[in-house]
């Protein structure tokens, strides 16, 4: 899956794509934002590919002009509760204080709320990144309290909030990139054949739109 | 836009924790505490509404100095 919207494009993660992906996630600089800091061996990397390589899981890399920047991604608990888990990290350095982590922020919460159609967005931070708050909370996401602790606070997201909150931001997202459309399934790109253990179980409203011929 | 003075104190006021004063025209902006993703948003928003210049954000992504977008947003305006 392909999705080309607002100058960026996110392309879901494959297997080709996992050690350049471990290589990043395993540099100091991102290592200290997350909340498991060890080293990732290749065999691990393997095995977490495995686990997320499901419908439940959407792993997209960040592409900006053909260059590959950072990984953004959402975990759906379940199609029937509708919640979802998601983060970002940029490993680009020209990219990571631009425009386009918005941009694919945007790109990725429209995608899981609007075609996905998820009801809530989860977001996990740690207690000591304020720049990682601050930047959910420009979208809407709330700090929710029963959940957070000393070290994590546990942001949530509806589309209604998302909606109301991120307006501007996904106004100028749309200006600056001359395109004042909303993301919708024109923009979504998918492979000929049927990725094998992808697309077999999804739920009828996503089923109408993923399709691949027998 | 009479000058780069006036456009940095345009400047300043959508930076929240920055004291007036602190940007210079050789500023550059990946060295401010305040700068992130969503501030390159700002200002591009703010220079569209201030000045009716759109800048990209490749634009932005092309300089680093204060006196660089001066000169971009100078030289869009007169065009």
């Amino acid at each position: 899956m392909i999705i080309r919207k607002y100058g960026i494009t996110l392309q879901r993660l494959t297997e080709a794509d996992i050690e350049l992906v471990r290589h990043h996630r395993n540099s100091e600089l991102i290592r200290k934002r997350m909340f498991y800091q060890k080293l990732i061996t290749e065999e691990e990397q393997k095995k977490w590919f495995q686990s997320i390589n499901n419908d439940f899981n959407y792993y997209f890399l960040i592409l900006h002009e053909e260059k590959k920047i950072g990984l953004i991604h959402g975990n759906i608990e379940s199609y029937e509760t509708g919640i979802s888990r998601g983060g970002i990290f940029i490993w680009e350095p020209t990219a990571m204080q631009s425009h386009l982590p918005i941009i694919a922020s945007v790109c990725a919460t429209d995608l899981l709320f609007f075609l996905v159609k998820i009801k809530r967005s989860l977001a996990e931070v740690r207690a000591d990144n304020k720049i990682a708050l601050e930047y959910n909370q420009k979208f809407g996401y709330q700090i929710v309290e029963a959940l957070s602790d000393d070290e994590k606070y546990v942001l949530e997201l509806t589309p209604e909030i998302y909606l109301e909150t991120a307006k501007t931001i996904r106004e100028m997202v749309k200006k600056i990139n001359n395109d004042p459309s909303e993301l919708s399934w024109n923009d979504v790109e998918l492979p000929r054949e049927k990725p094998a253990g992808l697309y077999d179980n999804l739920p009828s409203h996503l089923a109408e739109y993923i399709k691949f011929k027998p | 836009m009479n000058n780069i003075g006036e456009f940095i104190s345009t400047l300043e006021t959508e930076f929240d924790e920055l004291a007036p004063g602190t940007l210079k025209p050789e500023t550059k902006f990946n060295d401010l505490d305040e700068w992130s993703s969503m501030y390159s948003l700002i200002i591009i928003a703010l220079i569209d509404t201030e000045y009716e210049v759109t800048i990209s954000g490749e634009d932005l992504m092309s300089i680093s100095k204060v006196e660089e977008l001066y000169e971009m947003v100078k030289l869009r305006m007169k065009q």
